[in-house]
């Protein structure tokens, strides 16, 4: 009859985060990134994984562990008013990790609800409103506070202005500069919006199909661009016209021998249909998945 | 929400509920005289100033009875109802949530339940387990699970998949947590809305049963065992039947117009606050 | 597609499977020997030793599982074993009551049929005023209505005052004595089909490509009788098949106000004569034949409705 189809979502991945700094991902839609993104804290379980925060192997231990451990590292999802429960006022949301948590007096509760929907900049009267009431913005913010509510040390924000207006968008991500500044927190930008991570993030990583093919701190990249296929996304003018963006996951090369950007790339060379590419680091932190460069 | 008053449906179904809640509470007081008070000077009278409905082949007034019996038939309503969602909530949220083994098992439980129409199953079970109020009901309970646990089911089907539960597991929550926090609020509208509707429809198969000789036994007033009641005078005495049968209608009716009116005020409601 | 049926058809084994151990529990569940209750007497109990020989003779005394098996071996072969009571072949008094209900659910279904669709019609048409309100109304008031006080009502009326229709009995299955049955029954299953006829025409009706039809000038009779209704339709047909599910459990109680000897009546009955036999192969007859039923439903509104053909085609 039908023989199931598995494409590889996140393939052969390996980066790392230090402490405070932001680090963005990049890539076009249906590249992986999402899937990573909930990788890293443990929402989707691979065994294939291994997954290191601050020195604890989070992918060895155990459920109620890692339950323990989930205030620590929060994600801000893609779509803010589907993250949010339609039957819970704002604020009963934004509490929520509090109430997880525990071992808090109502009083502070309170208090720090207050503090948070202060430092998000949303408007107090707001909160006492169902999700369905508010703008997409106003819900963004109010997913920021409920991430924050817990003290985390680690934020992994996927596409957190997307589908929201220019001038919204803006609001947000300067919100998030000041809050990981005054916070110092460590953020991981999943998004495919390129003004993002040039604007938002000290270091990043270009995906393609499940793999990272550039990666390094965000200015050398885009000063210096290596891979194909990131010079396809980041500079297509400077390419001649050729770029084509779609993400393509039904076409292209499924198969495992050779680069995987290898039908699409201009600068193909034979070894590239034959032999898959390694990470080669080509500057002081700056990496490419590539034979030629 | 509290534009719910405006619906008509709710209104006259709201209404009607209450005042026979209001009958059935008070009906020693709203009764005219003993339900089972056995009186053959007075038997097979038409309505009158002393008997407003009449008086039955044993002298009994009929508006007693059937004042006395819309207990009888909201306490079996209510009864069946709730025993019918709690087993339906706790196998419909098993099968939902969990999925796997535990819901294919669940599934094709429901399944066999389903392969027989409800009167029939109903009808044997009440038969082989005997007479009885308590026979009754949970033979009617044994008919009634498997449409809630489905509905419970799919509603949680749905809601599992949306981002915010998602993210509660992301906050740390537990399964556990999720499924009464989260997962139960969301589901609420369509319950309550069978849940209504469930309680006429469990009084009307209640009443057939009755009616049948299954179910409650004389000399209990209940609307269907006095329509059986009724079948032999039909011809001299037509109005023993007619009222029960009237009260049963009645009854259900609200409990329908009540249904009706939830469903349109949660339904649209419930589709926009959940994105499909 | 064929996958698809093949796959249904699969599913509803375990069903039946447990069917049969419900249909042959009934036996069990039942206070009180059968044995003793059946040899019963006027002269008082009967004696240990008949009631021990009746055990044997009808097999009650090996253990429950190989009662089972033997029961479902005997089944499948198409024995339903003798009636308690009258000791004839079980499966001939099923048969024959069911050709019966037949006759009378086919009746019926065209009396609802004849009913709901043109008052659906009706009602979505002429949506939101008092006539759309009272066709409602009648669909809720026939919905809560009591079958077996709806039939007492018709044969108050019909037979006892006006006297133009006997009250009760088969008479050979004439439509003299199917006319009063066949309108209760018809009467409730329209109930609902109307609601559905109404609200599926609404929804037909609010399509684009009605709009698109009235925005090109065709007369009205055009847009709702050829593109609308035909779409409407869809859902009815299948609510059809429910009906039958509908229409079965109505029969119970209304063939026996009626005293028409259809598979509700004999269900009835054996359950009054705790005729055992009887009972766990009339049970198990009535949800097999519902469970073919459905399937068949399902599997023609798979035909139907092209979405959920292609949805299959997977």
């Amino acid at each position: 009859m039908l023989k199931k189809r598995y494409i590889k979502a996140v393939d052969c991945m390996s980066f790392r985060i230090d402490r405070g700094e932001t680090f963005g991902l990049v890539g076009e839609s249906g590249c992986g990134k999402t899937t990573a993104g909930k990788l890293i804290l443990r929402l989707i379980v691979l065994t294939s994984v291994r997954i290191v925060f601050d020195g604890i192997d989070i992918t060895r231990i155990k459920t109620r562990e890692m339950r323990r451990l989930r205030p620590r590292m929060q994600m801000i999802f893609q779509n803010p008013d589907a993250s949010l429960d339609p039957r819970m006022k704002i604020e009963k949301s934004i509490v929520e990790p509090l109430r997880l948590k525990g071992g808090l007096r109502r009083v502070e509760i309170k208090e720090k609800v207050m503090d948070l929907i202060d430092a998000v900049v949303l408007n107090p009267e707001h909160a006492r409103r169902y999700p369905y009431q508010m703008s997409g913005g106003q819900n963004q913010q109010a997913v920021l506070a409920r991430a924050l509510a817990s003290n985390p040390d680690f934020i992994v924000a996927d596409e957190p202005t997307s589908g929201l207006d220019l001038s919204v968008q803006a609001q947000i991500l300067t919100l998030m500069k000041e809050l990981k500044r005054d916070l110092e927190l460590t953020t991981m930008f999943i998004t495919h919006d390129l003004e993002v991570v040039r604007q938002m993030s000290d270091r990043m990583a270009v995906m393609y199909k499940g793999k990272i093919v550039e990666m390094g701190e965000t200015e050398e990249i885009f000063s210096h661009l290596r891979h194909p296929y990131a010079k396809l996304l980041i500079a297509p003018d400077l390419q001649g016209g050729c770029g084509h963006h779609e993400a393509d996951i039904n076409g292209g090369n499924n198969n495992s021998r050779g680069c995987v950007f290898y039908p699409r790339c201009q600068l193909a060379e034979d070894v590239c249909s034959k032999r898959e590419p390694e990470m080669m680091e080509v500057k002081r932190d700056h990496q490419v998945l590539c034979h030629i460069f | 929400m509290r534009a719910w008053i405006k619906n008509r449906n709710i209104l006259i179904g709201l209404s009607i509920t209450v005042t026979l809640i209001f009958i059935a509470a008070f009906a020693p007081q709203v009764a005219p005289h003993d339900p089972t008070e056995i009186n053959p000077m007075v038997r097979l009278q038409p309505p009158s100033k002393e008997y407003p409905f009449g008086t039955d082949h044993m002298g009994r007034c009929i508006l007693s009875r059937i004042v006395f019996g819309s207990r009888i038939s909201l306490l079996v309503g209510v009864v069946v109802i709730s025993g019918s969602l709690l087993i339906g909530i706790v196998l419909g949220t098993i099968s939902g949530y969990f999925g796997g083994l535990a819901d294919d098992l669940i599934m094709r439980l429901v399944d066999g339940f389903l392969a027989i129409p409800s009167m029939f199953l109903a009808l044997a079970l009440a038969g082989t387990l005997g007479p009885g109020m308590f026979n009754l009901m949970m033979a009617l309970i044994a008919v009634e699970w498997t449409s809630y646990a489905r509905v419970v089911r799919g509603s949680i089907l749905t809601v599992k998949e949306q981002e915010f539960v998602e993210a509660a597991r992301g906050l740390g929550a537990s399964d556990l947590y999720i499924l009464v926090h989260h997962i139960m609020p969301n589901i609420l509208s369509p319950i309550i809305v069978i849940a209504t509707l469930g309680i006429g429809y469990a009084i009307l198969a209640a009443a057939g049963l009755s009616f049948l000789g299954f179910g409650v036994q004389p000399p209990t007033p209940e609307w269907g065992s006095m329509l059986d009641d009724g079948r032999l005078f039909m011809r001299k005495a037509p109005y023993i039947m007619i009222f029960p049968g009237l009260a049963i209608m009645i009854t259900v009716l609200a409990f329908n117009f009540l249904g009706d009116g939830l469903r349109d005020e949660l339904d649209p409601r419930f589709r926009k606050e959940i994105p499909h | 597609m064929l996958g698809y049926i093949f796959k249904r058809i699969l599913l509803i084994i375990p069903a039946l499977l447990f069917v049969s151990m419900i249909s042959f529990s009934m036996a069990y569940l039942t206070p009180g020997d059968p044995a003793e209750i059946l040899l019963m007497s006027p002269e008082g109990s009967p004696s240990p030793e008949a009631i021990d020989a009746f055990r044997v003779r009808m097999g009650l005394d090996l253990p429950i599982h190989i009662q089972y098996l033997r029961w479902l071996e005997k089944v499948l072969h198409g024995d339903l074993g003798y009636s308690f009571m009258s000791e004839r072949p079980v499966a001939d008094a099923i048969t024959n009551s069911f050709k019966a209900t037949l006759k009378l659910s086919l009746v019926s279904m065209i009396v609802s049929i004849v009913v709901s669709i043109p008052l659906g019609i009706l009602a979505a048409i002429k949506h939101n005023t008092i006539i759309d309100d009272l066709c409602r109304l009648g669909a809720l008031i026939g919905v809560s209505i009591p079958n077996f006080w709806q039939a007492f009502l018709l044969i108050l009326l019909f037979s006892v005052h006006l006297d133009w229709l006997p009250v009760a009995g088969y008479g050979g299955g004439d439509i003299e004595h199917m006319i009063l049955p066949a309108i209760t029954l018809g009467t409730s299953s329209a109930a609902v089909t109307t609601r559905l006829m109404r609200s599926s025409l609404l929804e037909a009706l609010s399509q684009d490509y009605i709009i698109t039809a009235r925005a090109k000038g065709l007369p009205e009779r055009i847009v709702i009788g050829k593109h609308a209704i035909k779409n409407a339709l869809i859902p009815v047909v299948t609510i059809l098949g429910l009906n039958l599910g509908f229409l079965l459990n109505g029969a119970v109680v209304t063939e026996w106000v009626f005293g028409w000897p259809g598979i509700g009546d004999l269900v009835v009955d054996s359950i009054y004569q705790r005729d055992v036999t009887m009972i766990q192969g009339s049970i198990l007859f009535i949800a097999v034949i519902f469970v073919t039923l459905n399937l068949l439903v399902d599997i023609s509104y798979t035909y139907l409705d092209p979405r959920i053909r292609y949805e299959s085609v997977d």
